[in-house]
């Protein structure tokens, strides 16, 4: 029976590793068999007013087609289920994610983080929970009674962290403040908080941090998040290795020649870095620390 | 003031006043359409904006209102721009430090309450004024705010001054030239008037002899050429005065003269034909009386004419036919011609009309122009007779007799004078000849015309009336 049991064992260990090894040489398969592709599409994230993105990118992208010989178009949408849709129906190619939209969808959207961001010289950002200068809040339990504004729920450090945040220090938003607003885009939180539309709100740090300085000085910094990855440059699976390598190379490459310095510059970037998946635990371990709550 | 100085400055002043009247309605004009632009272009941006940031404003889209207001505030003419929530508060605006502030101008307040499009005219600092232009942001029945521009004034103004400079300027250039036109117009006209008034001036000294030249068509040609007419005409009748005058003078010798010279000649003639009679044997007293007597008959002859001359006689006028008469002169004359070696060239129109003529002064004014021709050709030649019909306007009017030879002719400053009495050219003469003849034709109405070339020969024209 011994012996049975070892044949079984083995047998069960030959499956698995079979199994194992089909899996990868069916990854591998769907890797080597490069599908024809015409155009590239680039999402990303609804950070900003859209147009301002597409300033912003326009430049690297078209460095980006004429290197790769490929027609690249950046695809836009106004909040960040917008984009997210569009990856979910492998309606853009690859882009850039913020940290919390991509634990929730790069399963699914079969999506792969080919590199991570580097913005101001830093791979990481915060939160920054701010309020106008003029008003009366200066730590978070002067919130209370307030008008608060979130950017969008799918936002890391415009929804997620400030959460998490307002759950630590026992503010419920949903009965503690007078009015939540969903605002979208980073830069209209601080001018919302700037023109008093809200008292305070919840901002990506990178957005603050280069935001223009005669508004920013109209606002104060109550609390600020642990640091957390930025968001990654995603790829979808499908478009098969050779095509995923042509662009992460070129992508990781830009910080070494002048030309790529100015483009990352355009583009608020300093430059893109390897990456790893695991990289973004933080932020699913926390999230899903947040839904037990 | 003279005429041409009265133009100018009438002409002046008409331009200087249309001119001054145009400047002024275009200059409000071009400024009326100059503020109307500023204002229609202020309207739209700010009724544009207003339209278009309904759903930011509503989905608190900060950063697309930015947009929006960035891109405006580049014009150099926009001192702000600014959305303002309906309670006054600006929610965004060209200049970051205003964000959040609240805003209660009059206009600001006043257009909270209306939904139309209103604007004033403000002064924003001692420098420069602003169009305050405000507009509402309605979303259906809800006002959600108001978007506020201000248009600085500056460059309108510099346009308006820039563009009534340049009317100014062309204003006062079309003046100068119109001025400067008038002068040359002026001068033009007054040029022949200014020649007109120095011959009117020579005239009124008693100086008709001159000549004005007519170089224009217009009215003051045809008064330059009015005027030398009457110079002329002035001329004609001084000069028919002075032989009237020299006439009636010759009448009244002619009258002492028949009793004084006449009775004694008589007498005279008569003692030398009584001591011819008496003493015909003797040789000496025979040819001294003939002598006397001849004399007497040259002084006798001389006086027939004088008188003639000087006391006509009055023309008889019957129907005549000039060609017989001149056939029965030419007859008179024949030999006189044939011994001058003349040849007669005679042309003579066959259906001349009857004239009520004296035909026995006819006779002798045709006879006197013969003899004077054949006088005038010494070596020969051909002495052209002819008569003709003058017509004026299909109609009988004239009848001409011309004489013309091809004699030595007559000088120009001589022609004048050959009718003047006692003006001859030849040694022996009255010089009454052509005088006499001239009465006789003047008193038929007609006129003696004459045309000579020195040299060339004489033309004699008798013009008669033909009724």
């Amino acid at each position: 029976m011994k012996c049975n049991k070892a044949i079984k064992n083995s047998i069960i260990l030959v499956l698995l590793i079979s199994a194992v090894l089909l899996c990868q040489y069916q990854e591998a398969l769907s890797l080597e068999n490069s599908i024809k592709i015409d155009v590239l599409r680039f999402g990303h994230i609804s950070v900003e007013d859209p147009t301002i993105i597409l300033g912003k990118y326009q430049p690297l992208l078209s460095k980006m087609s004429a290197l790769l010989k490929i027609n690249v178009e950046l695809v836009q949408s106004t909040d960040y289920s917008g984009i997210l849709k569009l990856f979910l129906e492998r309606k853009i190619d690859m882009g850039i994610l913020n940290s919390f939209s991509y634990i929730q969808i790069a399963r699914e959207a079969r999506l792969i983080p080919m590199a991570k961001r580097v913005i101001g010289g830093k791979g990481y950002y915060q939160s920054y929970i701010i309020a106008n200068s003029e008003s009366d809040i200066k730590r978070l339990d002067d919130l209370k009674g307030k008008v608060f504004a979130f950017s969008d729920p799918n936002s890391t450090t415009g929804h997620l962290l400030p959460r998490i945040i307002l759950q630590k220090n026992s503010i419920n938003p949903e009965k503690d403040f007078k009015g939540v607003l969903f605002i979208g885009h980073h830069d209209s939180i601080i001018l919302a908080i700037a023109n008093k539309t809200a008292d305070a709100g919840a901002v990506a740090s990178y957005m603050f941090d280069c935001y223009d300085t005669r508004i920013t000085k109209k606002i104060r910094i109550i609390d600020r998040s642990e640091p957390i990855p930025l968001g990654p440059l995603v790829v979808r699976l499908d478009l098969g290795k050779e095509w995923i390598d042509r662009i992460r190379r070129f992508f990781l490459s830009l910080d070494e020649s002048e030309e790529g310095r100015g483009l990352l510059r355009e583009a608020g970037l300093s430059a893109f870095t390897d990456v790893q998946d695991s990289e973004y635990d933080i932020i699913r371990n926390k999230y899903n620390l947040f839904k037990k709550k | 003031m003279n005429l041409s100085a009265k133009f100018i400055i009438s002409v002046t002043a008409l331009i200087t006043l249309i001119m001054v009247g145009i400047i002024f309605s275009v200059m409000t004009r071009e400024k009326t359409i100059i503020v109307q632009e500023m204002q229609k272009k202020g309207y739209t941006i700010a009724e544009v904006l207003a339209m278009s940031s309904i759903n930011s404003f509503l989905d608190h889209d900060y950063s697309t209102l930015k947009r929006y207001i960035d891109t405006i505030a580049k014009d150099e003419d926009m001192k702000y721009v600014m959305i303002l929530d309906f309670s006054g508060v600006v929610k965004m605006h060209n200049n970051p430090e205003m964000l959040g502030k609240i805003l209660n101008d009059p206009l600001a307040m006043n257009s909270l309450q209306t939904k139309n499009t209103i604007h004033r005219l403000y002064q924003l600092d001692e420098k420069e004024d602003v169009y305050d232009i405000v507009a509402p942001i309605i979303s259906g029945e809800k006002k959600l705010g108001i978007v506020k521009i201000g248009m600085s004034t500056k460059k309108m103004y510099m346009e308006i001054a820039r563009s009534r400079n340049r009317i100014l300027f062309m204003g006062i250039m079309a003046i100068l030239v119109g001025i400067a036109g008038s002068i040359i117009m002026a001068r033009t006209i007054s040029k022949p008037i200014k020649k007109l008034v120095k011959s009117a001036k020579a005239i009124s000294q008693g100086n008709l002899d001159l000549k004005v030249d007519v170089t224009s068509r217009d009215e003051v040609g045809v008064l330059t050429e009015a005027f030398r007419n009457m110079a002329e005409k002035l001329n004609t009748h001084i000069n028919e005065l002075i032989r009237a005058e020299k006439l009636a003078v010759m009448g009244k010798i002619a009258a002492s003269i028949a009793h004084e010279v006449r009775n004694p000649l008589d007498a005279i003639k008569g003692s030398a034909e009584y001591l011819q009679k008496k003493y015909h044997e003797d040789g000496t007293i025979t040819r001294f009386t003939t002598i006397i007597k001849d004399e007497i008959n040259e002084v006798a002859k001389f006086l027939d004419e004088y008188l003639q001359f000087a006391r006509p006689a009055t023309p008889r006028f019957t129907p005549t036919n000039i060609n017989s008469v001149l056939d029965e002169t030419l007859h008179l004359a024949e030999n006189l011609i044939e011994q001058n070696r003349i040849k007669v060239n005679k042309e003579l129109e066959t259906d001349l009309p009857l004239l009520m003529a004296d035909s026995k002064q006819m006779k002798q004014v045709f006879m006197n122009i013969i003899l004077n021709s054949i006088e005038a050709m010494p070596s020969g030649g051909v002495l052209g007779i002819h008569t003709f019909k003058e017509l004026l306007n299909g109609e009988l009017k004239d009848v001409a007799v011309e004489f013309s030879d091809t004699g030595k002719g007559i000088s120009r400053d001589k022609v004048e004078k050959i009718f003047e009495p006692f003006y001859t050219t030849k040694e022996e003469g009255s010089g009454l000849g052509l005088s006499i003849s001239q009465g006789i034709i003047e008193r038929h109405k007609g006129k003696i015309v004459v045309e000579s070339e020195e040299g060339k020969g004489s033309t004699l024209r008798i013009i008669l009336p033909a009724y």
